[in-house]
């Protein structure tokens, strides 16, 4: 196991199934276009047990989910439940900071040229966590960090 | 004590010479975006200083402790990141970070420096920055 971050394709989807559910801090996650079987599995391990691992997502990855709100989002939630959301976030779950701790992290991330600098921020914040992984359907992403993992 | 918004290009300027933080008269300050395209820059091979440079020319910036270096945090999405009514209930998104014509820098550089009851610095600091970056649109 480990602490799950996630990008902002895989925050919408997420997000979409915590405002579906009655108590919407305790979503059963079940796969969908941006979350895989076995990271289904893993979040739900984290949001019902009472492990030491977290759910994590970068502010940025909130910030690329409004900006692309069509794509992403496509109305399946709204901004109030967002709000609601980033006002109490369950206890599972961290909003993680882009600050200038970051910077030297910045710099482990293998840098392609088709590499964004939004998305080495996922790989930078997943970097941040003593054991995390990146939760991403994106190709560039997981090339990144396969390359991570050749190290 | 006036506030002095630093560009990227007075940033990668400081990593090269820390020294020059001592001379200011204002209280510098950048977002975080703008160290983050600096060493985008420099990992890409697109600048004119290598990462040792920039990495060690920038931990001495901080450390010096002259530099207010503004984060996107979750107190900042959530003073910045909505439309709120005199009630403080949310009545929707900030219509100026879903302008997707803008390159996502701009975006981050306008949540945080966003001005509101809840921040230290003016009107002022937000215009000029929207004044230097804000008629950038994404190529293509």
């Amino acid at each position: 196991m480990a602490d799950l971050v996630l990008d902002a394709g895989a925050l919408a989807d997420l997000l979409t199934q915590c405002f579906q559910t009655d108590d919407w801090t305790k979503p059963r996650v079940a796969p969908s276009r941006f979350i895989s079987s076995e990271s289904s599995r893993q979040i739900n391990r984290i949001v019902w047990g009472h492990g030491p691992y977290v759910v994590a997502a970068s502010t940025m990855a909130f910030v690329e989910l409004v900006r692309k709100c069509e794509q992403i989002v496509a109305g399946r939630f709204e901004p109030y439940q967002l709000a609601t959301f980033l006002q109490d976030p369950p206890d599972w779950f961290v909003v993680e900071p882009v600050d200038e701790h970051l910077i030297p992290l910045f710099g482990q991330v293998p840098m392609i040229q088709s590499l964004e600098w939004p998305d080495a921020i996922h790989v930078a914040t997943a970097l941040s966590r003593q054991e995390g992984c990146l939760v991403t359907a994106d190709r560039v992403l997981r090339q990144v960090m396969g390359l991570l993992e050749g190290r | 004590m006036r506030t002095r918004l630093l560009s990227r290009d007075d940033v990668e300027f400081l990593a090269q010479h820390a020294q020059a933080l001592e001379q200011e008269e204002a209280l510098p300050m950048c977002t975080v975006v703008e160290p983050l395209l600096v060493a985008d820059s420099v990992l890409k091979d697109r600048a004119r200083l290598d990462w040792r440079t920039f990495r060690s020319g920038w931990q001495k910036v901080i450390d010096s402790r002259r530099l207010y270096v503004a984060p996107l945090d979750i107190d900042c999405l959530n003073r910045a990141l909505f439309e709120r009514s005199d009630t403080y209930v949310v009545t929707g998104l900030w219509s100026r970070v879903q302008e997707q014509a803008l390159p996502p820098d701009h975006t981050v550089r306008r949540l945080i420096l966003r001005p509101s009851e809840q921040t230290w610095w003016d009107d002022e600091l937000y215009a000029e920055m929207e004044s230097w970056y804000g008629e950038e649109q994404i190529d293509g």
